[in-house]
C-alpha cells in the first residue's frame, strides 16, 4: 500500500475513485464489473491486495463496499508531510523517501529551486529547514 | 494770787525783760536812720562841685601835657625818619654786599656740589644701572626657568593629549575596519550566496540532490520531526 499511494495527490485521486465506485455500486448490481470500470490494473490490484490483508472477500456488491469504505477511511487517517524540494523527484525518489518516513504516511511535494538542495519539511504546522540554501546563508565560506 | 515761783510768771517776766531791750534797739536803729539820712541829703550837692572843681583842674592839666608831648613828638619823627632813612640805606648797601658774597660763595659751594651731585648721580645711575642689570638678569633667569618649566609642562600635557588621541584613534580606525570588514564580509558572504545558488542547482546532479534529500530526511528523522 504505501508503495501505491505515496502522495497526497494520490491519495486525493485513489479517494475520488473509491467515491465514485461507492456511488456506482447504488446504481447498479454487477460490482465486480464496476470494479474494472473505475480503477486502473494497479489501482484494481492494490483494491485487492488490500482486501486480502484486511481478510475481506471480494465476492458481493456489499464486500466491495465494505472494502472501499474501509480503504477510504484508512487513506484518510494517513499523516501528511510536507515537502519543499528543489528539484522534481521521480517516483523511485518518492518511494525511497516513503519508506524512509514510514508507514501510514503521504508526501505532499512542492518544488522549490531556491533552496537549492536537501528539503524544508513542514509537519503538524512546524516547519524545519535542512535546506542547502540555509545551510549557504548561515555558513561562512 | 499771783504765784512767784511758778513758770508762767517766770516766763512773762523773760518777755517784758525782751519786750523792753527790743524797744531800746529799735529806737536806737530809729535815731541812727534818721541822722545818715540829713547827711545824705546834705552830700550829693558838695560832692559834684568837688568833682566839678577836680575835673576842671584835670582837664587844664591834661591840655597842657598833650601839647607838651605833640610838639616833642613832632621833632622827634623828622629826626627818626632821616635817621631810620640813613639807616635803610646802609643796610641795603650791606646787604647787597653780603648778597652778592654769599651768591659768590654760593655760587662757588653750588659749583663743587654740582660737581658732587653730577659724580654721585653718575655713580648712582651706574650703581641702579648695576642693580638694574642685576636684577633684570635674575628676573630674565627666573621668566626663562618659568618659560622652560611651562614649556616642559605644555609638552607632557600636548605629549600625553596626543598618545590619547593617538589611543581614541586606533580605536575609532579598529572600529572602522572592523566595520568596513564586516559590510565586505557581508557583501562577499550575499555575493557567494547568489552565486551557489545560481549555480549549484546547475551544477548539482540529481543522485547529488537525491542525496542531499535523503540526508534530509534522515536528520529530521534523528531530530525527531517527522
Amino acid at each position: 500500500m504505501q508503495n501505491f499511494i505515496i502522495t497526497k495527490n494520490q491519495s486525493i485521486e485513489f479517494v475520488e475513485k473509491l467515491d465514485k465506485l461507492l456511488l456506482k455500486s447504488y446504481t447498479t448490481k454487477k460490482s465486480l464489473e464496476v470494479l474494472d470500470e473505475v480503477f486502473t490494473e494497479d489501482e484494481l490490484e492494490y483494491f485487492k491486495y488490500y482486501a486480502k490483508n484486511a481478510s475481506l472477500v471480494l465476492s458481493s456488491k456489499d464486500s466491495v463496499n465494505k472494502v472501499a469504505e474501509s480503504l477510504k477511511n484508512c487513506i484518510q487517517e494517513m499523516i501528511t508531510i510536507e515537502l519543499e524540494l528543489s528539484f522534481v523527484p521521480t517516483v523511485k525518489t518518492l518511494s525511497n523517501i516513503s519508506e524512509l518516513v514510514g508507514e501510514n504516511t503521504l508526501l505532499d511535494i512542492t518544488v522549490n529551486p531556491q533552496i537549492v538542495g536537501g528539503a524544508i519539511i513542514k509537519q503538524s504546522g512546524v516547519v524545519t529547514d535542512y535546506s542547502l540554501a540555509k545551510q549557504v546563508n548561515y555558513e561562512r565560506f | 494770787m499771783l504765784d512767784l515761783s511758778s513758770p508762767i510768771f517766770a516766763f512773762n517776766i523773760s518777755l517784758f525783760i525782751f519786750n523792753f531791750v527790743l524797744l531800746q534797739v529799735v529806737i536806737y536803729k530809729v535815731t541812727k536812720l534818721k541822722t545818715q539820712k540829713q547827711e545824705l541829703d546834705k552830700s550829693p550837692k558838695e560832692a559834684l562841685d568837688l568833682a566839678t572843681k577836680q575835673a576842671q583842674e584835670i582837664i587844664s592839666m591834661a591840655t597842657d601835657k598833650a601839647k607838651e608831648i605833640i610838639s616833642t613828638t613832632s621833632m622827634t619823627s623828622d629826626k627818626i625818619e632821616q635817621e631810620f632813612s640813613k639807616s635803610v640805606d646802609s643796610l641795603v648797601n650791606e646787604s647787597k654786599e653780603e648778597v652778592k658774597q654769599i651768591l659768590s660763595h654760593i655760587k662757588v659751594e653750588n659749583q663743587d656740589v654740582l660737581n658732587k651731585i653730577d659724580t654721585d648721580l653718575e655713580s648712582t645711575l651706574q650703581q641702579i644701572s648695576e642693580s638694574i642689570k642685576v636684577s633684570s638678569e635674575k628676573e630674565v633667569l627666573d621668566y626663562f626657568d618659568t618659560l622652560k618649566k611651562q614649556v616642559a609642562e605644555s609638552k607632557v600635557q600636548v605629549s600625553s593629549k596626543l598618545e590619547q588621541k593617538y589611543e581614541e584613534s586606533l580605536i575609532e580606525i579598529a572600529e572602522y575596519r572592523k566595520t568596513q570588514i564586516a559590510s565586505i564580509d557581508n557583501k562577499v558572504k550575499s555575493l557567494v550566496q547568489e552565486i551557489v545558488k545560481e549555480v549549484l542547482p546547475r551544477v548539482l546532479s540529481y543522485e547529488v540532490q537525491e542525496e542531499l534529500l535523503v540526508s534530509a530526511i534522515k536528520q529530521a528523522k534523528k531530530d525527531r520531526v517527522i
